[in-house]
């Protein structure tokens, strides 16, 4: 069985361009991800996946089998697609029962298939509730159901549209891990759009990134977060410190110190991002590590606490440090575990490299 | 939103693709407004003007009398519905839980019926004044001075009676909507209950009094029967005069083309009572209405206010029929009642099947395509009911008329066959005329039932395997089983109730209820006629339990209130 590609896809609403030249595979039986900012036209992209919109500009397949292409001249309708999708706000059919939802998609049931959803029922803790109408379901309950019922035609692949956005902080976790598990038991190739990092990383085998219409990069999780192609993707997983600077002897000078910048010929304008758990602390003066606070190194520079706010499992730090024109520069640092200096303590801070990303002026 | 379709290429140009929905829903759409187009069309033609002789002898006349009545129905009605619909939905005082569905009753029977059973309590012979002539010892006319209810006055007093239940439904859902937060806040804010009503409820609420008001203008204009039988000389009464007495189908046609301005003007009014309206939708937060108790005086006035329009509305002239029909069922059977039956339920069903088959077309048709030229057509083809009936009568009489004309030609020039009249002076063209005037009320509600299923809904059944069709069939229908039936019962009950286009449309010697009503009525033989008048009323009944039903739904928290408000019996 082959994956699902999406090649050269350009799309309009009304003149309004929404999706640009984006091309993505899918690869067979594994999990990818479509992350990016809201309105950035991931949305779109599952919809022209599934057939939902005709294709403008570019190309579907799965395998070798065109299932539409540019201009609308092919397109194999969405029920003929053996693509699922499960909506957003799950969509599900208010006048059938959760067991008649499930196999809405089961044009001719076979035994086994009704089997199937009456386990597959049993195995999300829901048996007692195959004769229940979805207005009575909770949010949870809800999203099994349209879950299950997306498989239940067993389709070649399945679209996922932020199926965890509307459950509350601890039953998304749940149930992105029972999810989870689901799709890796069927082994069915998956395409889920997200605009959530922490999601796209936990379910993700391949993650494409995706804004203002263009898929900027796409890799395994890992290349996504140490070798972020652009300052979108680099800011993508939480809080940044940007600098701007020259490069000069193939570094760029920071409020945080020189720091290397490989690749960018001296001279260039340069822009630097520092994410906030890449700047380490140290209390000055003391040896001893506070929790998540490193001795000072080589390059330690000094800041002094503006503030410090407990986030839980780890803390947040507003420290100011001295600009290159003497001015104060604001800095973010994320620590893990309490550390909680006094407001105008001095701490040392140095750089975590593999957090640093510097790319060219353009 | 249409979910595939007619999209703009990004960059490359346009395209479009012209498929059969699209071309289906506009063409539907197209065929219910050609009657409009007719009228208009046939006003603009240069020809046999009275224009003319019109406007030096009753135009004048025509646009005063319409006006006057207009404004003093408009201002009854107002003052009735919203007066009353205030009380029940914010006061406590006897009585209310059954007149919040009781002041829904006077809707059940047509202002004509209304108009003919107070004339016959009212004029000179009737009971009334015989009583007081009795009791007062008058002898003749000349005694004492009574109103005269073949009047303007008449007219609009009767109107105001059967169509102040439109502003006190549509107030009524608007005062329920409202959020209690806004009105408690102006509370807090050092306002009175009577100050924040008039300072916030009623200013909330006026996109809905305005829509209320324009319904109530709509039917006003569309009445035939009151005017006809009081003889007040407005509009609607002037084109039956100009057709049936001066002949001239031209010369109606440009009296109703100026109608037809008149009705602008409403539809305008609705049109930005509806837009107003999402803005002025406050919270969706429901929580129990406030519920002032009155108490002694108050309320003894709060429930004889609302008494008042049921009793004079539906009580007394339900009870005049009911009498009449005791005494005299068997002259209106031997007047081949049980055929005019037949006819009114006949007629009424296939319209009512017909309108609601091509408003299920054009919503889903809308849906699926969407697209400016499809909500344009369709929108056009739904102003059908803001259309007075006698002017839609000559918009549908003048296409069947030019159709039979050319089949008859043609069939006539290539076989040499004379085919006469197929459509025109059958009652096929009264079904025409039916779902012409009524595809607003099914593709209304039929829509907003659609609304129900999300855009997403219709994007799972297909990524499950189901076409066009079968989501049709497999999602919508049975969401919309309800809406549907809702929509059929609406559809047959105001056509069992019409009488102007009937009039008009209707084969010779053929009668529905309405028209023998009319016919026998004019004719001073109401008693004669009161089994028939009763039956129209009953069918009327029908709408009236499915309206307070709705309503009493319509607000999440409010049946949960401790006083059980809004629960409908």
């Amino acid at each position: 069985m082959k994956g699902l590609s999406l090649t050269g896809i350009t799309h309009a609403y009304g003149g309004r361009t929404v999706v640009l030249d984006a091309s993505l595979g899918v690869p067979a039986g594994k999990m990818t991800c479509l992350l990016g900012p809201s309105g950035c036209g991931k949305t779109t992209l599952l919809r022209i996946a599934a057939g939902l919109e005709i294709v403008q500009h570019g190309r579907v397949a799965i395998g070798e089998r065109v299932l539409a292409d540019g201009d609308g001249r092919r397109h194999v309708p969405p029920e003929e697609r053996g693509i699922g999708l499960m909506f957003q706000d799950h969509a599900l059919f208010p006048h059938l029962t959760v067991f008649e939802n499930i196999t809405f998609g089961l044009s001719d049931p076979a035994p086994g298939r009704l089997q199937w959803a009456r386990e597959a029922l049993a195995g999300a803790d829901m048996a007692g509730f195959a004769d229940a109408y979805p207005h009575t379901l909770s949010g949870g309950q809800q999203q099994r159901v349209a879950l299950l019922r997306a498989l239940a035609p067993e389709p070649r692949v399945l679209l996922l549209d932020e199926p965890f956005s509307d459950l509350d902080v601890n039953l998304r976790l749940q149930v992105r891990e029972e999810t989870l598990g689901l799709l890796k038991e069927t082994g069915v190739t998956t395409l889920m759009v997200t605009h959530n990092p922490e999601e796209a990383m936990f379910m993700a085998d391949h993650i494409a990134v995706m804004n203002e219409g263009r898929i900027i990069q796409a890799g395994i999780p890992m290349e996504i977060y140490f070798r972020p192609m652009d300052r979108f993707v680099a800011a993508l997983f939480g809080q940044v410190n940007r600098f701007a600077g020259v490069v000069e002897g193939g570094r760029v000078h920071t409020p945080v110190g020189g720091l290397a910048a490989p690749g960018l010929a001296d001279g260039r304008q340069a822009h630097v991002l520092v994410r906030a758990e890449g700047l380490r602390l140290a209390v000055a003066g003391t040896n001893g590590p506070s929790a998540g606070a490193r001795t000072p190194e080589r390059n330690a520079t000094p800041a002094r606490v503006i503030s410090a706010h407990l986030l839980g499992r780890s803390s947040h730090i507003h420290l100011g440090a001295a600009g290159p024109d003497g001015a104060e520069v604001v800095l973010h640092a994320h620590v893990p575990g309490v550390f909680l200096p006094e407001t105008g303590t001095l701490v040392s801070v140095s750089v975590d490299e593999r957090q640093v990303f510097v790319f060219a002026d353009d | 939103m249409g979910l595939v379709g007619t999209r703009f290429g990004g960059g490359a140009g346009t395209f479009r693709r012209i498929d059969g929905w699209t071309l289906g829903t506009v063409l539907v759409a197209l065929a219910a407004s050609i009657p409009i187009f007719a009228v208009i069309g046939l006003a603009l033609t240069p020809g046999e003007s009275v224009w003319g002789h019109l406007a030096s002898t009753v135009l004048p006349l025509y646009i005063r009398t319409t006006l006057l009545l207009m404004a003093g129905v408009g201002l009854g009605t107002l003052v009735i519905g919203a007066g009353t619909a205030w009380l029940v939905t914010m006061c406590r005082f006897p009585g209310r839980r059954i007149f919040e569905w009781a002041l829904l009753l006077p809707m059940a029977i047509p202002a004509y019926v209304v108009a003919y059973v107070y004339t016959d309590l009212l004029e000179y012979a009737g009971p009334v004044q015989g009583a007081l002539r009795a009791s007062l010892g008058w002898t003749t006319k000349g005694d004492y001075w009574f109103p005269e209810i073949r009047s303007l006055g008449g007219a609009i007093a009767v109107m105001t009676l059967a169509f102040y239940p439109y502003v006190y439904l549509l107030s009524r859902v608007a005062f329920l909507e409202q959020s209690v937060c806004v009105f408690e806040v102006s509370r807090t804010l050092g306002h009175g209950p009577w100050r924040s009503a008039f300072r916030i409820a009623l200013p909330l609420a006026r996109p809905a009094l305005v829509i209320g008001l324009s319904l109530v203008l709509m039917e006003t204009l569309n009445d035939f029967g009151t005017v006809d039988y009081f003889a007040v000389a407005t509009f609607t009464a002037g084109i039956f005069d100009v057709w049936l007495n001066m002949n001239s189908v031209s010369g109606a046609a440009q009296l109703a083309s100026v109608l037809l301005l008149f009705v602008l003007v409403v539809v305008y009014l609705e049109r930005r009572g509806r837009r107003g309206r999402r803005y002025h939708h406050t919270s969706a937060r429901y929580r129990a209405l406030p519920g002032y108790p009155l108490r002694g005086g108050s309320a003894a006035l709060a429930s004889l206010a609302c008494l008042a329009p049921v009793v004079l509305g539906f009580a007394v002239p339900a009870g005049v029929l009911g009498r009449y029909a005791l005494t005299h069922y068997a002259d209106t059977l031997e007047a081949d009642f049980l055929t005019y039956t037949a006819n009114s339920l006949g007629l009424s069903s296939m319209a009512a099947v017909i309108t609601v088959a091509v408003g299920i077309f054009m919503a889903y048709g809308a849906r699926l395509r969407g697209g400016p030229v499809v909500t344009a057509a369709t929108r056009f083809a739904s102003l059908g009911y803001a259309v007075p009936g006698a002017v839609l009568a000559i918009g549908v009489v003048l296409p069947t008329a030019w159709l039979d004309n050319t089949v008859d030609a043609v069939l006539d020039s290539v076989f040499g066959i004379s085919t006469g009249l197929l459509l025109s002076g059958s009652v096929f063209v009264i079904i025409i005329g039916y779902v012409v005037r009524f595809l607003a009320l099914s593709f209304g509600t039929i829509e907003a039932s659609l609304s129900k299923v999300t855009a997403s809904m219709d994007g799972a059944a297909r990524t499950l395997g189901a076409g066009p069709a079968a989501t049709l069939r497999r999602v919508h229908l049975p969401v919309m089983r309800g809406s549907v039936l809702t929509a059929a019962i609406l559809v047959f009950v105001d056509c069992m109730k019409e009488l102007p286009m009937t009039v008009i449309l209707r084969p010779f010697d053929f009668h529905t209820l309405a028209t023998f009503v009319h016919q026998y009525a004019s004719d001073e033989l109401l008693a004669e006629s009161s089994l028939a008048a009763l039956t129209i009323v009953a069918s009327g009944i029908l709408p009236v339990v499915l309206l307070s039903r709705t309503i009493g739904r319509s607000r999440p928290g409010h049946t949960g209130a401790p006083d059980g408000a809004g629960a409908t019996p």
